[in-house]
């Protein structure tokens, strides 16, 4: 009888009652979860996105800075520094230093011997051997300006003998050369600037003996004499 | 003017059912205002974030034009520190040149009462064969060797006197 005077008046049944809004509690809680979580996961990556994104244009931002900044100076530090340690076995060069520094005291360097090539880690050497006889003051003075030339060289071996006022050296150095760098770093990876330490030893390379060079200069053009008259 | 209900009470929902009823409706329209809100809110965070990756990226862009008119530059400033650094390696290899430096600040070649007779030098080892003709030179000797703080050790190799020709002193050295 109830249940006939509901439905007459159109009366909705307690279970329908509460079932509309629970339904439509469930269909945002699920809409909530799924549509929140995946929007809240593309901020997250866009977020990062962003970082990375600022991160790098920072990066680049200092190394134009820096770039800028050195421009002026560094094609001549670039020139010391590709002097002192050049690409090439500098063994002739080296020898031409050794007899220039050696005529310019009266001593004569003899059996001039060039060894073989040797590579430690990203330095190659080679070993020069020579004798000389002098004056003890003119060796030691000689074999100390072998400390400072250009290309960098080291003395590897120092053997004197003196007798009767007449001093015999044996003497090996090490000349140095190592490959250029081959690939700059990439676009978005930081450069640093000339640290103090590397300056004092860019000062260091520029105060060497430099190897002189005679440099024959092009002639202009001239008339082909005539060879019969 | 009062309401009258005229229904028996028996055909109306229970009391506590519409509440509950009341109250998960009103639960459904504050979640979906939240919902509507957040995802407002997340629109919004995404926009703008959006808006700076893209002036973000375009500023990078301009920035790396300028960096490539200046590659010359980068590649001179690549190739200084390469060669600094492997050039510093070999000045911090060599010891020679110290063994050197003090060798030529004894002025062995100067002094009157001592003669070099042989001089080995290999890294940091200098080996010193000297000829002194008198004690007072021997001890200025070992003053001067002993006093520049410039060698960690001296070995005395060999030592010997003849009243005929002196000291002949035999040293091994390292720098300090």
């Amino acid at each position: 009888m109830a249940n006939f005077i509901s439905k007459s008046l159109g009366k909705k049944s307690p279970l329908r009652l509460i079932l509309l809004p629970l339904l439509s509690l469930v269909i945002l809680a699920v809409l909530s979860s799924v549509v929140l979580r995946s929007a809240f996961a593309r901020i997250q990556g866009l977020r990062e996105e962003l970082e990375n994104a600022q991160r790098d244009e920072n990066v680049l931002k200092e190394k134009e800075i820096i770039l800028k900044e050195v421009q002026q100076s560094i094609a001549g530090q670039a020139q010391v520094v590709a002097l002192a340690l050049p690409s090439e076995n500098p063994a002739l060069i080296v020898i031409s230093q050794v007899k220039n520094l050696a005529f310019e005291r009266a001593l004569f360097p003899q059996n001039l011997e060039v060894g073989a090539e040797t590579q430690e880690a990203e330095l190659m050497s080679v070993p020069i051997s020579f004798d000389m006889e002098g004056g003890l003051t003119e060796v030691l003075d000689f074999v100390k300006s072998l400390t400072s030339i250009s290309p960098l060289s080291t003395i590897d071996k120092l053997a004197i003998d003196h007798s009767a006022g007449v001093s015999h050296a044996e003497i090996t150095l090490k000349a140095y050369w190592a490959d250029f760098p081959k690939e700059l770093p990439a676009l978005t990876e930081t450069v640093s600037r000339i640290s103090a330490d590397e300056s004092a030893v860019i000062t260091n390379f520029s105060r060497l003996t430099p190897a002189t060079f005679i440099e024959v200069s092009p002639e202009a053009p001239s008339g082909r004499s005539d060879p019969f008259n | 003017m009062p309401q009258i209900n005229l229904l028996p009470t028996d055909f109306g929902p229970k009391a506590p059912l519409a509440r509950f009823a009341r109250t998960l409706k009103y639960v459904s329209l504050v979640g979906l205002a939240v919902f509507l809100a957040t995802s407002l809110v997340f629109l919004g965070i995404f926009l703008v974030n959006s808006a700076s990756l893209k002036a973000s990226l375009t500023r990078q862009n301009t920035i790396k034009e300028n960096i490539k008119s200046l590659e010359e530059t980068e590649q001179r400033l690549v190739f200084v520190h390469d060669r600094v650094s492997k050039g510093k390696a070999i000045l911090d290899k060599d010891q020679a040149t110290d063994s050197i430096n003090n060798l030529t600040g004894l002025s062995l070649n100067q002094r009157l009462d001592v003669t070099p007779k042989s001089t080995e030098i290999k890294g940091e080892n200098t080996e010193l064969g000297l000829s002194v003709t008198n004690f007072l030179a021997l001890t200025q000797l070992f003053s001067d060797l002993t006093g520049g703080n410039v060698y960690k050790q001296i070995d005395l190799e060999s030592f010997s006197f003849t009243p005929l020709s002196g000291y002949e002193v035999g040293l091994t050295t390292i720098n300090n």
